[in-house]
């Protein structure tokens, strides 16, 4: 996740794009530790110290990590877990509404493999999933 | 079958257990008196006769559970459909319909024997339970007919409330854009609006019903938190522009 979503972020860092994390771990320095270790170079809400049980993700009903929510320029939801290729067509339709076309692409380096492979790597299941219960 | 019940009677009456019978000659059975040894069995003794004889079957079966006879429990909800017909108003009929309704593996059999609940026995506070049952199923339109009923006809609250449960839980049970949104909506805001007597049903609605707050389509709600360096801040900042928020974690 972390090398497509980072691949996002500086591809988008000139477009009216933004990607906000909401952080289920439980302990913040730890979290501090990771995301400056793995170059995460976005913002997250801290979902607090219950970590999945946290109150944004019980607001939002969340029960499966990753969870992601695409919202367009009026906040309204657009998608639901989308990952891959099925996050970087959303987003390109989303800035396309707004007159802003893009071309997304990312390094053949990217952990799923060339664009098409991610597509694939579609919701929960997976190593890096969890869920709470 | 009727065999089987007819030897029990009669080993019942020779046996002379003291069966706890009606008391007094007098009693309006027709057949009373007619003759000693084929007192034909109560309805309450017929079923239970019916489920021992299904436990042994299933027995037979080498299959206590029962998971693996679906023809002898669909074979026994046929005979329990009949002792329900005979008696169509009596509280044996409504546990040989609910028997038939939890055992039956063709869902025919099991339709067949709720919709005699709902005819006849619409204030059966049993169905109550049976609608939690009903609320795992998938949606069909016997189920729509058979819980729209129950909400309309049965003078019973905790029982309209669950028949609107289920029926809004089956509703929800179909892929998010395909499902009826308002009218699920408007079931699980009836609870909460005509149930107040179901304190935990009109919690599980109204939790419900804020799901919907997060669906696609819906203006996200605001999010006003900190981020992990403690500094507060709001997703309505990012307004105007395209959001991806992930819920994540690094573990």
């Amino acid at each position: 996740m972390y090398p497509h979503e980072r691949s996002l972020v500086e591809q988008l860092a000139d477009k009216p794009f933004a990607l906000i994390g909401v952080n289920s771990d439980r302990d913040l320095e730890s979290i501090r530790a990771i995301v400056k270790e793995k170059n995460i170079t976005w913002r997250s809400f801290w979902n607090g110290p219950q970590g999945t049980g946290g109150p944004i993700s019980t607001e939002w009903g969340v029960t499966g990590w990753p969870t992601i929510y695409v919202l367009d320029a009026e906040g309204k939801i657009r998608y639901k877990n989308v990952r891959g290729a099925d996050m970087d067509e959303a987003i390109t339709k989303l800035l396309a509404e707004m007159g802003q076309e893009v071309e997304l692409t990312h390094a053949a380096s990217l952990p799923t493999g060339s664009k098409q492979s991610t597509v694939r790597q579609r919701r929960r299941g997976g190593g890096g999933s969890a869920s709470v219960q | 079958m009727r065999s089987v019940c007819w030897v029990v009677a009669v080993m019942v009456l020779v046996g002379g257990c003291g069966a706890p019978d009606q008391p007094g000659p007098d009693v309006s059975d027709k057949d009373a008196g007619s003759s000693k040894e084929t007192r034909p069995l109560s309805p309450e003794e017929q079923f239970e006769q019916l489920n021992l004889d299904y436990v042994q079957a299933v027995e037979k079966a080498g299959d206590e559970d029962g998971l693996q006879s679906p023809t002898v429990a669909d074979q026994y909800a046929g005979k329990f459909l009949e002792l329900a017909s005979a008696h169509p108003e009596s509280r044996t009929a409504f546990a040989s319909l609910n028997w038939v309704a939890v055992f039956a593996k063709d869902p025919a059999l099991q339709n067949q024997a709720i919709d005699q609940m709902v005819a006849n026995h619409v204030d059966n506070v049993g169905l109550s339970r049976l609608n939690m049952q009903m609320a795992q199923k998938p949606l069909s339109d016997e189920s729509d007919a058979q819980l729209t009923t129950m909400i309309e006809k049965s003078s019973d609250e905790s029982i309209r409330a669950s028949a609107t449960m289920a029926l809004a839980r089956q509703l929800s049970s179909v892929p998010e854009d395909q499902q009826d949104e308002e009218r699920i909506k408007s079931l699980y805001q009836s609870v909460v609006d005509q149930y107040t007597s179901q304190p935990r049903m009109v919690a599980a609605a109204s939790q419900a019903l804020a799901k919907f707050r997060f669906r696609i389509g819906q203006i996200a709600p605001e999010i006003d938190g900190e981020d992990l360096d403690g500094q507060a801040f709001k997703l309505s900042d990012y307004r105007g522009k395209v959001v991806v928020l992930d819920f994540w974690g690094d573990w």
